[in-house]
Parts: C-alpha cells; sequence; structure tokens
C-alpha cells in the first residue's frame, strides 16, 4: 500500500508538471481555472499551516498557553526581518522549546 | 516568490525527518523522494498514509498540491514549445518552485538565452542532488531525536516562511485567511479530506474578493 501511494502520487505530480509543457494548449484551459491557480499558493500553505498551529487533538487552543501559537508568531517576526526559511525555521523551534519550557 | 526565501536544504532535511516520523523507512522516504521529487506533496501524502487516509484521497490531496506547478508548467511552456519531447520530459520532472523561481529570474534578465531546457534541467540536477542528500540527513536526525522536540513543527514553520513570501495583494490575503480557517473547521471532514476542501474554499474566496475589487474601481 505504501509503494502504491508513492507511485500514484508521484504520477499525478508528475503529470501536472508535464501539463502544459507537454500536451496542454493554454486557450483550451479556461481563464478561470487559469485565474484560479493564482490562488493556489496563499490557500494551501495557509491550510497547511493553521492546523498544527492552533489544534491539538482535534481541539482548538488559541490562547497565549499554546507554545505552537507562540512559535509561530516568533517565526512571521523572524520570517519578516529575515526572508530566510532557515532562520525562521530555527526562530521557530527555538521559541517552541522555550515556551514549552515556561509553560510546562 | 524570491529564491533566496526557498531554503532547499533546511526544507529537505525537514521532509527527512517528518517522513520519518510518519512511519515511513529510510528506503520508503528516500524512493518517495526520489519518484516524487516534492516535499509538499512527500511530507502531506506520507502524513495522510499514517492516518490511515485512502489512496484516493491522498491522490487527490496531492493533486491539489501540485496545482500551483500548473502554473509554472504553463509559465514555462511558451519558452521551451521547440525543444524535442524528452526535455519536455525532463523539465517537468525536475519542475519545482525552486527552478521556476530561478528560471523566471533568468530568462527575464535574459530573454534571448539559448537552450532554455539546459539551464532547466541542469539547475534541476544540482538542486535533486542537493535536495536528496538533505532528505538523507533528515532521515538520520530523524531516527536520532526523540518525538517531544517536536520536529514536526518545522514542516509548519517551513510553510509559514513560504506563506510570508507569497502574500503580496489583499485577494491572496483573503485566500490565505479563507483556507486556513477552513482547514480549521475542515479537521472534522471524514477520509482525511480537509486539505483539499479548505484549499478549494481558500481558492474561491480569493477569487471572488478579486471580481469584488474589479466590480468597486469599475464604479
Amino acid at each position: 500500500m505504501v509503494w502504491a501511494m508513492i507511485l500514484a502520487t508521484a504520477a499525478v505530480t508528475f503529470v501536472l508538471r508535464f501539463s502544459f509543457l507537454g500536451t496542454l494548449k493554454p486557450h483550451a484551459v479556461p481563464e478561470r481555472f487559469r485565474e484560479a491557480l493564482r490562488f493556489v499558493p496563499p490557500a494551501v500553505f495557509a491550510a497547511i499551516v493553521l492546523p498544527p498551529v492552533l489544534m491539538r487533538d482535534d481541539v482548538l487552543h488559541l490562547g497565549l498557553d499554546n507554545p505552537r501559537l507562540i512559535a509561530a508568531l516568533a517565526a512571521v517576526v523572524v520570517a519578516r526581518l529575515t526572508r530566510s526559511i532557515a532562520w525562521t525555521i530555527a526562530g521557530g523551534m527555538v521559541a517552541l522549546w522555550v515556551a514549552q519550557w515556561v509553560l510546562a | 516568490m524570491t529564491p533566496p526565501l526557498i531554503g532547499v536544504v533546511p526544507f529537505g532535511m525537514v521532509t527527512g525527518v517528518v517522513s520519518t516520523a510518519a512511519g515511513l523507512t529510510p528506503i520508503e522516504t528516500m524512493a518517495m523522494s526520489v519518484a516524487t521529487f516534492s516535499g509538499i506533496v512527500h511530507v502531506v501524502s506520507a502524513q495522510l498514509y499514517a492516518a490511515g487516509a485512502p489512496l484516493a484521497v491522498i491522490v487527490a490531496t496531492a493533486a491539489v498540491l501540485s496545482l500551483r506547478l500548473v502554473m509554472y508548467s504553463a509559465g514555462l511552456a511558451p519558452l521551451l514549445a521547440h525543444v524535442p519531447l524528452r526535455w519536455k520530459l525532463a523539465v517537468s520532472y525536475f519542475l519545482t518552485d525552486h527552478a521556476y523561481a530561478l528560471a523566471v529570474v533568468e530568462f527575464t534578465h535574459h530573454p534571448d538565452r539559448g537552450n532554455p531546457h539546459w539551464y532547466i534541467v541542469g539547475g534541476g540536477v544540482i538542486s535533486w542532488v542537493v535536495w536528496q542528500l538533505a532528505v538523507a540527513a533528515g532521515v538520520l536526525v530523524g531516527a536520532q531525536v526523540p518525538p517531544h522536540w517536536g520536529l514536526d513543527f518545522t514542516f509548519a514553520l517551513t510553510f509559514l516562511a513560504l506563506l510570508m513570501a507569497v502574500l503580496h495583494d489583499r485577494p491572496g490575503v483573503v485566500a490565505a485567511l479563507v483556507g486556513g480557517g477552513a482547514a480549521l473547521v475542515t479537521t472534522y471532514l471524514p477520509m482525511r479530506l480537509g486539505l483539499v476542501a479548505a484549499a478549494l474554499v481558500g481558492i474561491a474566496a480569493g477569487m471572488a474578493w478579486q471580481a469584488l475589487e474589479v466590480k468597486w474601481s469599475g464604479r
């Protein structure tokens, strides 16, 4: 089953990469679809980020006693200042460990 | 998205760590890494698999995650219209956020550059090697570090950095707020369909907001 998952996800990812480079012609695709593609990165990235930050065991934790929320806020500041993924990860993880230690 | 923001090494290591945390063996992780050559598809699929999602849902989620690659494919297609099919296949395999960002910068500054496919595939091979080494390093690290260090959170932090980089206009912010908010509600959906549903709702919200802005400015 894990190998089926690997092959299937690789196939769908490759087909989408190949779409316009290969056979699809730009005019064959509705204008609205191409407009929609612009919003894929912000919508998808936010949908990936928010649940692990704000939810624990399927319950919302919006208070400042949530170490992952504190870590994410710190990471936002680091991302703004440095524009670097590496520093954002490092800053966020240090903030997470400090927050967990303080709140423990 | 600007090239300096796309950290291939940290994201590759995060992919190896989180894939291991999701229960994939080192061999499965490296096979997935080579087969997909996409950190986001790799990690989210591995997590869905660990959570017991059906294969169809994992594939649908991978498709939504990879939709932005369609955008890149459309962006590069005019440049590569006349190269042989085998080169188009190679470019497709190596087409990532990183490769596209570099190609856009290069071809904006040098519009007459010959053989754009060599540039993309050459850069792709280099970042492929760096990526696979980083994933392998992540597998080694992930096997050593105890779960309570919370290294799986590095995946969310990676996409937090990427999210900050792609938010540059109001419709995009609306897509992010609605998509992110919807993701919190849709965790209750059966079969782990939440990410697909949340992304589609977010995209629709961004489009609706843009349509409204066009309407307002037209007055």
